[in-house]
């Protein structure tokens, strides 16, 4: 992807974001300018800027390998899991999980990466729980 | 003499057990972040927000910590750009061009402590010049209405790329996509959902956190995962600092270099959009341009580290005046601290220095201190920090993700919020690609509410009439700078672009 695609991506969400200003339901007290006009306003710079990047684009960006955008994505939808899971199984398995994951992915041999995130999770969760008293995710276990 | 009164109170507020010790952790972590390739100030700053109002700390506490966090990562970051060449955090890039060629010459000590000092210099001649500037501005600023402010705002927008941008439209639509994912949520004016579809988690709109948090932390390792084969060069990096004690004859040398950095640097923090990645940048350019007799620049000449070191850190100290006089940031770390403020309900801008004498004062002292605990931490004790950057990012980036997220879930205990952080993550990771700054962007989810409603209360006063935001003078000096400062760039960019391409090489 280059400038003048992302200049059609914008355009494209822009026009969803004046839709979106469109339909708001207007109440019946509002003041001179009311909700629609300020997003109007800013999606003509949205416009304005997204057709300066589709007509003057920059030199195209290095992308990294597909293999490697296959894995930026995996880890995404790793740690998305890891959001999902947290309050299910509780902190402290959930996050040796994704921390190890990251760990390995960023070249720790697998061995390292579970030792590295078992020591994350519960150093974590001894300083931030126990120490300073965040709350964090408990799930069944209590930790 | 009032304000000596002020800031005897100030003391009192950053002396007290708790707040030293915060301002003690904040310049140690923040001299970490500063140091470590990839984090940086806002990144620091960003991170540690949720854990502080988790922590319930107190408005003038958490303004202490996460100040004293944004001083560090000024100290911090030439470490790496001296021992590593590679910048720690964007305003130490122009440290790196005279600091490595020292450390190839065996005198890394030399240079970290030098810039260490000009470092303070840099910061200490800020906090003061914050002392004596911002009450001024308060002045001026009482006399705002929102017509003015909404100019002010844009003004911070327009101005954001500032001299230093790549390219002004990348910055607007950055801006603009900000302060469009700002508007998400009910209408504050009306009370009626905006782009919210019905999904109860959007009615409140999105947090500013997730979104710094995710541009910028959870970002980071993506990139970091992007580059793990680059990762194995650094396996093999030693690092030897030798004797940190200059001679005298060396520090007298850098001595005018430190003055003429931080006043250029102070200026260029001061103005709208700049920060200190300008300040380095037209600290070290001008030095090189009156000291670069002998063409030893570039070759490791003291003067082309302390300069740049005393501009960053002043710039840092600058862009706090008008972020705390007028409530309208200059920088991205300074937005993020402005957020923080808001949240914790204090309204930053002229009423600060009157509603709240506490925060601003506080925080002023508890610079004064962190600038001679960072020295302290800088010069001798910079063997340890720079042990940190052995590291290896494996085992540092899951920390910093696991702690991005404890953060936030601490905040909101929701996992709709994580799961949009990680989207923010993903979205900045291609932003960065496509080289659109991230910084406008946070500026406009933090600034969006207040512009708008600026917007809506001036025209509420002037009945409609669109031409009153022109009305008063103050408001045509406002639009007036906006407009050159936004027209400028154009013509200097080539400029520009072509000084640090000769610089880098």
């Amino acid at each position: 992807m280059n400038d003048r695609v992302f200049g059609v991506f914008t355009l494209l969400l822009t026009f969803f974001y004046i839709f979106s200003a469109y339909i708001v339901e207007e109440s019946f007290i509002s003041d001179h300018v009311g909700p629609k006009i300020y997003p109007y306003i800013v999606s003509f710079f949205l416009i304005s800027s997204s057709l300066f990047l589709f007509f003057k684009p920059d030199i195209k960006p290095k992308w990294p390998e597909f293999r490697k955008i296959i894995e930026i994505l995996i880890t995404a939808i790793i740690l998305i899991m890891y959001a999902v899971f947290l309050p299910v199984i509780g902190f402290v398995f959930s996050t040796f999980f994704a921390s190890s994951f990251i760990s390995w992915r960023l070249g720790a041999k697998l061995s390292s990466a579970f030792t590295a995130g078992l020591i994350i999770s519960i150093t974590i969760f001894i300083l931030f729980r126990k120490i300073l008293g965040l709350s964090l995710a408990t799930g069944p276990f209590g930790f | 003499m009032e304000t000596l009164n002020f800031l005897i109170d100030g003391f009192r507020v950053a002396l007290t057990l708790e707040n030293f010790t915060l301002a003690l952790i904040g310049c140690i972590l923040g001299t970490i972040f500063g140091a470590l390739p990839g984090l940086g100030p806002a990144n620091g700053v960003a991170i540690l927000i949720p854990l502080s109002f988790s922590l319930g700390l107190s408005p003038a506490s958490s303004m202490i910590l996460l100040a004293s966090v944004y001083y560090g990562a000024m100290y911090g970051g030439r470490i790496s750009s001296i021992l590593l060449n590679i910048p720690g955090d964007e305003p130490a890039m122009m440290t790196c061009l005279d600091g490595y060629p020292m450390t190839k010459k065996g005198r890394a000590g030399e240079a970290l402590t030098l810039t260490g000092l000009a470092s303070f210099f840099g910061a200490m001649f800020a906090t003061i010049g914050l002392v004596l500037l911002a009450p001024q501005l308060v002045k001026v600023a009482l006399l705002f209405g929102p017509v003015e402010y909404f100019a002010l705002f844009v003004m911070a927008f327009a101005t954001l790329g500032g001299v230093a941008s790549k390219n002004q439209a990348k910055t607007v639509l950055a801006s603009c996509l900000g302060l469009g994912i700002a508007t998400i949520g009910v209408d504050h004016q009306t009370g009626v959902p905006r782009m919210s579809y019905e999904i109860i988690e959007l009615y409140d709109g999105i947090d500013f956190l997730v979104v710094i948090v995710g541009l910028f932390a959870v970002s980071e390792v993506f990139v970091f995962i992007e580059n793990t084969n680059l990762d194995k060069l650094n396996d093999e990096k030693k690092i030897i600092i030798g004797n940190i004690i200059p001679k005298l004859k060396t520090v007298k040398k850098i001595v005018p270099a430190m003055f003429r950095g931080t006043f250029l640097g102070f200026l260029s923090g001061i103005l709208p959009g700049a920060g200190a990645s300008l300040g380095s940048f037209v600290a070290y350019t001008f030095e090189k341009k009156i000291s670069n007799k002998d063409d030893t620049f570039g070759k490791g000449d003291e003067r082309g580290v302390a300069a740049p070191e005393a501009g960053n850190n002043a710039a840092a100290g600058g862009a706090l005046v008008p972020m705390l006089a007028l409530g309208v940031p200059g920088s991205g770390t300074t937005a993020v601290l402005l957020a923080m403020l808001m949240t914790l309900d204090v309204t930053p801008g002229p009423l600060l220095f009157k509603q709240n004498p506490d925060v601003v004062w506080g925080l002023i002292a508890a610079l004064f201190i962190g600038n001679i605990v960072l020295l302290i931490l800088n010069i001798p004790l910079v063997k340890y920090f720079s042990k940190i950057l052995l590291i290896p990012s494996k085992y540092l980036m899951p920390v910093v993700a696991m702690v991005s997220f404890v953060g936030i879930y601490g905040i909101s205990g929701s996992s709709f919020d994580l799961i949009v952080m990680v989207m923010f993550g993903l979205l900045g990771w291609m932003l960065r690609k496509l080289d659109i700054p991230l910084v406008p962007i946070i500026m406009g989810v933090i600034l969006g509410e207040h512009m708008e409603s600026n917007l809506r209360r001036a025209m509420t006063i002037h009945d409609g009439d669109w031409f009153m935001l022109i009305s008063s003078n103050v408001s045509i000096v406002i639009w007036s700078i906006t407009f050159v400062g936004f027209i400028l760039p154009f013509f200097f960019r080539k400029k520009i672009k072509l000084t640090i391409n000769k610089l880098q090489k």
